[in-house]
């Protein structure tokens, strides 16, 4: 009997099978709905945006691995976490995104978003987030410039939060709001980024995520709650100045951010507190930029602030103890 | 059906992996040539060898003994000549002494041993009788029984608690006794409840286990005894996390069951006790279950204390050439050692011998902070910022990982396949000797 072929090692020895890999490919998945809704809106528009995203973020991430001396390449680069911040970047960007923005994106994604930090795990931000933020600080023209989905010609027009910061009131009253929810196309009003404008669709992914245990809802829920309160009181306290909290929930990024963003694990607390706190905060920025800032849409903006909030959200709360 | 029974947080749901040799009839497996008997099988400072190199011993003789802090003793399974006494390393590195007993196949008895008592009913000798018949906790810890049983008189107990859980994989050990040994089983609690405080007793029975519930509740005839099914869940079978489950008592962090009024015990151990007072037999031999794909016949055996592991192996076959993990106990929490000379010990619930096909090695990588270990762990611990902590031993932050049950389930979600439970244990053992140094130095 050879006895020192046997391994010795720490238990456990039985191991549940998800790993990275999967769980990132669960998430892609996920996203299927929305790209498929991009796709259908935009047609070539979006298939250039999203293949140009997908391939130059992978390229520089495998370049990135690659300088940081990983020895694992062929792995560390395919778990599918690239492809996902790729994928979330290409859906927060507008149909017209030339080539060379989306290149621009997937660099500044994986360099600044990812693998100064010391890659996948330890980055504080968003990848995805931090790009399309650069992009829209860099290029403020191609990135508000929305066009009307289903269309051959390019149309543009505002999206609806654009127009009630620029417009008032009365330019959204009458849109079809459940229309906007299933992310139908309205006339001469700008989508939106490609991968937001269905709710719908969103929605179906994310209910996939917490249905394969990815995700809890606590965090999309709470968002999405919070965002629906605030508007909703503002909205019952004067609603000849605010919008109706539903047209606050169908429109823009809310969805997305909070299904998909806000549930990115690296960059959220890990604690139920914690996820209840940073949903929480996600939701109060964001409506308060909506409502009271400049920019006519504040998830990307929240999820920043709060991704920078999560290291100390994690140093004051505890889980709790059983008997404890 | 109403909802099954079980504990508050987290928990795991591995594959039972239990249909190997739930059918597979106790079997008494010939003790061989000789024995290994360590002398330190419970918690506790080591037993001191009470024989020497050339002495004939007779089975059932106490051969090692420590009135130490937590008192037991150790007991030869055959009567034959001591032939070297010698340090070996068991998993973990725990360098622990080892009587090498010839086996002179004549299972000679010492004196008043093996024959019928009147049992007892007085509770100090009960505890005595434990005592004395070296005794400890077979589902793991090895904690000495009668010290268990015997709880400061403020507190008073009322609730006994069977462990029949094995929630533990491949482990049918439990299970076998059960359905073999109901009888006795049930003898021995009544015997049991007549003999101390205590006034309940409840035998908690995973749910995958239909037969043993079946077949307990059959022949139970007394009203202090319930038999309660509970849900298939890892670490069902976790002191507190059965004692939650069963009573909705909350064992406070760091305290013992009898805080809260209950002693719990496993199915090994009631034999055990049932064996010492009854027929005057110490803990010679235990009940295990022997499995995994890399053992030909996977096998329940009854084996005597101090049966070299190698010896097993032959008894069941030998080994398939896929077998790349030679464990002791459950998959969970079982140790992996490649020293086949070592022996079975009183806390040895299960040999395994698995393949790659059944465990696979995987690379770990950085944490995603997903939050599946936080989820999952059912003592509400943050077992990956533990894991960090620990390993950079940052001391003021690692007071949690004393509260560490160490089941692995933190390990076996995380999908970064970090060694979570692995490095909270060590750090648990050097935060345990950093507390030692503080104290000390005031
Ligand atoms: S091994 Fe410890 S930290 Fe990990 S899940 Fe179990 S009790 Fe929690
Ligand atoms: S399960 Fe693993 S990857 Fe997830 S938070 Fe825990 S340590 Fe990190």
């Amino acid at each position: 009997m050879a006895e020192n072929k046997f391994i010795v090692r720490a238990a456990p020895f039985l191991k549940q099978r998800e790993d990275v890999k999967t769980i990132m490919w669960t998430v892609l998945i996920a996203l299927l709905p929305a790209t498929l809704w991009a796709l259908y809106l935009y047609r070539f528009r979006a298939l250039s945006v999203i293949l140009f995203t997908l391939l130059f973020t992978q390229l520089f991430e495998i370049i990135f691995l690659r300088i940081r001396g990983n020895k694992n390449i062929i792995e560390s680069a395919f778990d599918g976490s690239a492809l996902v911040t790729a994928l979330l970047l290409a859906l927060n960007l507008p149909s017209g995104s030339p080539w060379w923005m989306c290149a621009i994106g997937g660099f500044v994604a994986m360099l600044f978003g990812k693998h100064v930090y010391g890659g996948l795990g330890n980055n504080p931000f968003n990848p995805a987030l931090v790009a399309r933020v650069f992009l829209l600080l860099s290029f403020p023209t191609i990135m508000n410039t929305w066009t009307v989905g289903l269309n051959p010609d390019i149309i543009t027009g505002a999206t609806p939060l654009g127009l009630m910061k620029t417009e008032g009131l009365q330019a959204i009253q009458n849109l079809d709001l459940w229309r906007l929810f299933i992310g139908l196309p309205v006339e001469s009003i700008g989508g939106g980024s490609i991968g937001e404008i269905s709710e719908l669709a969103i929605l179906a992914g994310g209910l996939l995520l917490i249905a394969r245990g990815i995700i809890k809802p606590l965090i999309p829920i709470i968002y999405i709650l919070t965002v629906f309160i605030f508007t909703g009181i503002m909205y019952f306290v004067n609603p000849a100045a605010y919008a109706n909290p539903i047209f606050h929930m169908v429109t823009g990024g809310l969805f997305l951010g909070a299904f998909f963003m806000a549930t990115d694990f690296v960059t959220t607390p890990l604690t139920m507190k914690g996820k209840f706190i940073f949903a929480l905060g996600c939701g109060i920025i964001t409506s308060l930029i909506r409502l009271f800032g400049s920019y006519p849409e504040g998830v990307s903006f929240s999820i920043l602030i709060m991704n920078a909030l999560t290291p100390t959200i994690d140093k004051f709360t505890k889980t709790k103890k059983f008997g404890g | 059906m109403s909802r099954l029974k079980t504990f508050s947080i987290g928990g795991i749901h591995p594959s039972g992996r239990k249909e190997l040799t739930e059918e597979k009839k106790l079997e008494r497996m010939p003790v061989p040539e000789i024995l290994h008997i360590p002398v330190n099988q419970h918690i506790g400072a080591p037993c001191v060898p009470l024989v020497k190199v050339g002495d004939r011993i007779l089975k059932n003789q106490i051969i090692a003994k420590t009135e130490n802090g937590l008192p037991s003793s150790v007991h030869s399974p055959i009567s034959g000549e001591v032939i070297e006494i010698k340090e070996m390393i068991f998993p973990g590195k725990r360098k622990i002494h080892v009587i090498i007993v010839k086996n002179d196949k004549q299972y000679e008895k010492y004196e008043g041993t093996e024959i019928e008592n009147e049992l007892t009913n007085d509770f100090n000798e009960l505890l005595k009788i434990v005592e004395n018949a070296g005794i400890i906790g077979m589902g793991g810890a090895g904690f000495p029984t009668h010290v268990k049983l015997n709880p400061p008189k403020d507190k008073p107990v009322d609730l006994f608690i069977i462990n029949a859980a094995e929630c533990e994989p491949y482990l049918n050990a439990d299970y076998r006794a059960m359905i073999e040994f109901p009888e006795k089983l049930m003898n021995g609690i009544k015997f049991i409840l007549d003999t101390t405080p205590m006034k309940k007793v409840i035998i908690g029975i995973e749910s995958n286990k239909p037969l043993a519930i079946k077949t307990l509740k059959e022949i139970n005839n007394d009203s202090r005894i319930d038999i309660v099914p509970v849900k298939t869940r890892y670490p069902q079978g976790a002191e507190k996390q059965l004692i939650y489950a069963l009573s909705k008592r909350t064992v406070p962090i760091r305290k013992l069951p009898f805080e809260v009024g209950v002693i719990v015990q496993n199915v090994g151990t009631v034999l055990a006790i049932y064996d010492a007072a009854k027929m005057n037999k110490p803990l010679i031999e235990r009940i295990l279950t022997v499995s995994g794909k890399g053992i030909k016949e996977p096998k329940n055996i009854i084996a005597a204390i101090g049966t070299p592991i190698k010896d097993i192996i032959e008894y069941c076959g030998g080994l398939n050439d896929n077998t790349e993990y030679a464990v002791n106990g459950g998959p969970m929490m079982g140790k992996a050692f490649d020293n086949f000379e070592l022996p079975i010990t009183k806390t040895t619930s299960g040999l395994l011998f698995l393949t790659d096909e059944e465990c696979e090695e995987s690379e770990e990588s950085a944490c995603i902070r997903c939050s599946k270990c936080l989820l999952v762990c059912p003592m509400g611990l943050n077992p990956t910022t533990l894991m960090d902590v620990s390993k950079k031993r940052i001391y003021e932050l690692m007071d949690d990982v004393l509260d560490c049950i160490e089941c692995g389930s933190c390990t076996y979600v995380c999908p970064s396949n970090r060694d979570l439970a692995d490095n909270i244990i060590k750090g648990k053992e050097r935060y345990n000797k950093y507390l030692k140094r503080s104290k000390k130095n005031g």
